[in-house]
């Protein structure tokens, strides 16, 4: 609790009160959702009022997954699936945020590319799977190509947005200083777009991931989203429910790793 | 001594749909130790000026001359007679100077040198001092501005929240690579003199507006330079906190011995704090009016507020102002 508790008046602490049984409201009604569906899609299946061979439902999903991580086989490609999320998520990240310095740093490059990053911002990145297939196989390389394509050019737009954004007044205050422009980058524009980095790691969690399935969609033989396309090709629901659901949890953690980072970061650098 | 001089200086903005004259055929001059006020309506062209005085824009045509310039243009030309500014020398330039004399000269010193050389020939090419300067500027469009002495206050006090206080004293030693010892320790001095000291851990957003602004006007003070340059510093406080901060501004500019020169579009302000008062006419500025408050033997801004003067001054340039 907060080291100022003892001082607070006792309106005040019943103000914290109410916001935290709010808050706990909150969180028993989500999972009580949570709860009542998988309850009422269970009965349907059992009552018949869905057909469980096409819907599959939580206990066969449940069995599934007992089955599938007793031979490890769900966890060696769910391992396979993160590891190439998280190097798409890296690589992206990193390549994107290296040109938004460069278009930053120079405003005739940045001129000069914009309309290229707006068309590849556009262009929907599976288009580009065939062509990515021939040049790099069908392999990993593959699969971590598409996943970067996904998170860079997004990347380099909002980090690039954050950099132009910077306070023009506080860039003067360092150019009377005398500061250069590595200067003006290093002890300004990097460290107020801080907040900006964070947000863009949050959305690249999703867009690796994205890239890394649909990767695996393409050409692959093992990870997730082959064992989607597999499941779905020998009509077993259950193993592609099964796979959504791990899917589900692993975004899930990761975001929630990025959600700390970023807590973590706003204390260190003193954003409210 | 003369440690600024604007010379028939003019700025023309230009932008796609038209061009802006900014400032036009503005003269004046400043003395070492004044503390100089320049009023005008507000986007007559006063932050303007400030920026042309920094060097982080050129003039469209004019020559502005600060007291380091001038230290260069003699030190090439020795026997010219323009050694009555020399005495302005910090010795910072001039070992500049000699570093870009031996072979090994970074960008930075050649960008000085071609500084100095383009003023010496703008001091000397009479009629065709306004294509110097312009072919100059165009040369040196991004290049660095180097540190001259000068030091800028902002409209509003600019303060980084993601440092200290004690850092954000500290960034303009960082910019200019003098994080001494020695200086640090004049950094911490001015802390502890004007009482930010307990605060120097603390960041920007925990302080009040009066403090932020005491820290900027220390940051400043701590790369040491000849001439303050204050724009508007008080506008954004509210009018309470705004007498307060302009005693402890003018107390500390004071006691420091600098040089100042503060824009502002508040008379009252201009009064209270300046010994020099140079009115502006509305966009393209020009002087309208230089007026002597004669108020040295009053010593805070706030008494000279009360001081049976002031009305009677105050009059006279709202009369200037706007008449
Ligand atoms: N970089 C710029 N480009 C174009 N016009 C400018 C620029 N800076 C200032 N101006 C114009 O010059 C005029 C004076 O501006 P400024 O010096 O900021 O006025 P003040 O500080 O007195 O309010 C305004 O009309 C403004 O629009
Ligand atoms: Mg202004």
């Amino acid at each position: 609790m907060n080291k100022n508790a003892k001082n607070f008046t006792r309106e005040h602490l019943l103000y914290l009160k109410k916001a935290r049984t709010r808050n706990i409201l909150v969180h028993v009604t989500q999972v009580g959702i949570l709860v009542l569906l998988l309850a009422i899609w269970e009965l349907a299946a059992h009552l018949g009022w869905i057909d469980a061979f096409i819907m599959s439902c939580p206990s066969k999903i449940w069995n599934t997954l007992l089955e599938l991580s007793a031979g490890g086989t769900l966890w060696y490609h769910a391992g396979v699936s993160t590891l190439e999320t998280l190097a798409g998520f890296v690589i992206g990240t990193t390549m994107g945020y290296v040109a938004a310095v460069i278009l930053w740093w120079n405003n005739f490059l940045k001129d000069v590319f914009e309309p290229y990053v707006v068309v590849l911002n556009s262009l929907p990145k599976i288009a580009l799977g065939p062509i990515i297939i021939i040049w790099v196989g069908t392999g990993k390389a593959a699969i971590i190509t598409m996943a970067v394509l996904i998170s860079v050019v997004i990347t380099t737009i909002t980090v690039l947005n954050g950099f132009m954004e910077t306070d023009k007044d506080k860039a003067v205050l360092l150019r009377s200083m005398g500061a250069n422009r590595m200067q003006i980058f290093t002890k300004l524009v990097a460290p107020s777009n801080v907040p900006t980095l964070m947000a863009t790691l949050k959305i690249n969690v999703g867009m690796s991931w994205i890239g890394s399935i649909m990767g695996e969609y393409l050409a692959s033989k093992e990870g997730l989203g082959y064992l989607l396309v597999y499941g779905s090709q020998v009509f077993r629901l259950d193993v592609v429910m099964t796979c959504t659901i791990v899917l589900c949890a692993l975004a899930g953690i990761m975001y929630a790793l990025v959600t700390m980072l970023e807590k973590i970061v706003a204390r260190a650098f003193h954003f409210e | 001594m003369v440690i600024l001089k604007f010379d028939k200086v003019s700025k023309i903005f230009y932008s796609k749909t038209q061009q802006t004259t900014a400032i036009a055929d503005l003269s004046f001059e400043i003395n070492e130790g004044e503390f100089v006020a320049i009023i005008g309506p507000s986007g007559c062209g006063k932050t303007t000026i400030l920026s042309l005085v920094c060097g982080l824009i050129e003039p469209t045509s004019g020559v502005i001359v600060r007291a380091s310039d001038s230290e260069l243009q003699t030190r090439q030309n020795t026997d010219n007679g323009k050694t009555g500014l020399l005495s302005a020398l910090k010795g910072k330039l001039s070992k500049k100077k000699s570093v870009s004399d031996n072979a090994d000269n970074s960008a930075a010193e050649r960008g000085i040198q071609t500084d100095a050389e383009s003023n010496a020939a703008v001091l000397q090419g009479g009629n065709t001092q306004t294509e110097v300067k312009r072919g100059s500027a165009m040369r040196l469009g991004q290049k660095r501005a180097e540190f001259n002495g000068i030091g800028y206050m902002l409209q509003r006090d600019q303060l980084f929240e993601w440092r200290t206080i004690e850092q954000n004293v500290r960034l303009g030693l960082e910019i200019q690579k003098k994080v001494t010892h020695e200086n640090l320790k004049a950094a911490n001095d001015l802390l502890k003199k004007y009482g930010l000291w307990e605060f120097r851990k603390h960041h920007p957003q925990e302080l009040s507006g009066g403090m932020r602004q005491r820290a900027a006007l220390i940051r400043t003070l701590a790369t040491n330079p000849d001439l303050l340059l204050l724009d508007e510093p008080f506008s954004a406080l509210d009018f309470q906190t705004r007498l307060e901060v302009c005693d402890d501004v003018y107390s500390i500019i004071k006691r420091e011995k600098k040089t100042a020169l503060l824009v502002t579009h508040d008379i009252s302000e201009a009064i209270s704090l300046a010994d020099k008062v140079i009115v502006l006419t509305k966009r393209p500025a020009t002087v309208k009016a230089i007026h002597e408050t004669h108020m040295e033997n009053i010593d805070t801004p706030l008494k000279r507020r009360q001081s049976p003067e002031f009305s009677a001054q105050f009059e006279l340039l709202h009369e200037y102002l706007h008449g």
